[in-house]
């Protein structure tokens, strides 16, 4: 198998002779796992967030060019894409689809087998109602303002937020269900999906 | 404020999310409701951990082998039709006249092994393309593809042995096998460097779903690494497209 070049950070930006798929490649290969689960999250499906992560990548390679701050800046600008990407897809689909049952969006179990910490938090996300887990996805994991959820989404802030509290309360009953008890012995492995 | 109203935005105000009234409104309430200042402390604890452990959960996260082949192709794509069009524009600048005469179609597939296929779109127009980019972790090296009256000719170098035949796609729109023109074996040559490489088979396939397109696979002998190779395809002479050229490197 051939794998692509390993680039040194000092070598982004500053005239290496490379081509800037490779340079692209280097930076999209440290991020695209964290990108995919990312999309994972909000979409809660594999297909769409395989293809939110691929318009994201095509996206990010056309605008490449006019990336500031080199490697840095990559991760935070390739992540803005994704959610971008991500929310027009759910804006799409909340034009077509009627709202879905969540068992119809749970995601197929994560086959990575590197799912080590915090598990359980994306357990209980993983199963609440899709609205809910998007909004929560959105705020705690790309730490976004629930003004910027409500455009990104299209949908008023008091929904967000009536939203936000559901997800909340379900989180809550979720988790401590899943904490063991004082004294116990913590489970080891995941929930089947 | 009541308790009932409060614990309902008590999310919102833990996450800094509340334009400055509501949250002064609840925090004066907190400050004389012991109950929901417990339930804002544990509202805080779960906004922590759902932030940490959402976040740990996708740093961790791995692509799928099949996506990441996905988006490497996707990004040669681009990348090749942006070059395709900058060469192309530029072509129309000089010579608008020449150009507009044929129009032709040629995707290279630039890929290490059968089993990951790339599919660039297709170019519309008479293309030089890639010199000088390399294709990633990619066995060829394309320096050249050129279309001319004498057929069309594409120079590549492999940058990596995959150990297996050379085999040539050539897809080609309007000819039928069995009617009208047939395929000469002849018109397929794949020179490395000074040496002719044999060609094993030959075979001609096309699909109903394709309507008029025509499949064309040589099967080559396997070609050294960093040595030049040329393949020309002379029935493609004056051939109006499109048509697409594929070369692959089969994986031992």
């Amino acid at each position: 198998m051939v794998g692509i070049l390993s680039l040194p950070d000092s070598s982004i930006g500053r005239g290496w002779s490379t081509s800037a798929e490779e340079q692209f490649f280097v930076l999209l290969k440290r991020e695209q796992g964290k990108l995919y689960r990312t999309a994972l999250a909000i979409l809660g499906n594999e297909a769409d967030a395989r293809d939110a992560v691929q318009e994201t990548v095509i996206r990010g390679f056309r605008a490449f060019g006019q990336l500031r701050g080199g490697a840095a800046t990559f991760p935070a600008w390739i992540r803005r894409i994704l959610v971008n990407q991500a929310t027009q897809i759910l804006r799409h689909r909340a034009r077509v689809v009627p709202v879905e049952s969540p068992e119809a969006l749970l995601p197929e179990a994560i086959e990575d087998g590197q799912t080590p910490d915090h598990s359980d938090v994306w357990e209980a996300v993983r199963h609440l109602d899709p609205r809910y887990r998007t909004v929560v996805a959105l705020r705690f994991l790309n730490d976004m303002q629930l003004e910027d959820i409500a455009q990104a989404l299209a949908i008023p802030v008091g929904t967000v937020k009536s939203r936000l509290h559901a997800a909340m309360k379900q989180l809550r009953r979720r988790l401590a269900q899943a904490d063991p008890p004082a004294g116990a012995e913590q489970p080891r492995g995941r929930r089947a999906p | 404020m009541n308790c009932e109203r409060v614990r309902t935005d008590l999310a919102a105000y833990v996450a800094g999310d509340l334009p400055r009234e509501a949250r002064d409104a609840i925090a004066a309430h907190l400050h004389q409701c012991p109950p929901c200042t417990a339930e804002a402390e544990v509202m805080r604890g779960l906004c922590h951990r759902l932030a940490c452990g959402l976040k740990a959960w996708a740093e961790v996260g791995v692509c799928p082998p099949d996506l990441e082949d996905r988006l490497r192709s996707a990004v040669w794509a681009e990348s090749a039709a942006a070059s395709a069009a900058r060469r192309v524009r530029i072509r129309g600048w000089v010579a608008a006249a020449g150009a507009a005469a044929m129009v032709a179609c040629l995707t290279l597939i630039v890929v290490p092994a059968l089993n990951r296929s790339v599919t660039l779109p297709l170019l519309q127009g008479v293309i030089r393309g890639w010199r000088g980019q390399r294709t990633g972790p990619a066995v060829w090296y394309p320096l050249e593809a050129s279309a001319s009256r004498d057929g069309v000719t594409l120079q590549a170098v492999a940058t990596a042995f995959a150990g297996g035949e050379t085999l040539c796609r050539l897809r080609v729109r309007g000819l039928r096998p069995g009617g009208g023109e047939s395929w000469r074996q002849s018109s397929l040559v794949l020179v490395a460097g000074e040496q002719t490489v044999p060609m094993y088979a030959l075979e001609t396939e096309a699909s109903a779903a394709d309507g008029e397109w025509v499949a064309l696979k040589a099967t080559f002998g396997p070609v050294p690494v960093d040595v030049p190779i040329r393949l020309r395809v002379d029935q493609l002479a004056g051939r109006a497209g499109p048509w697409e050229l594929t070369l692959l490197q089969r994986k031992q």
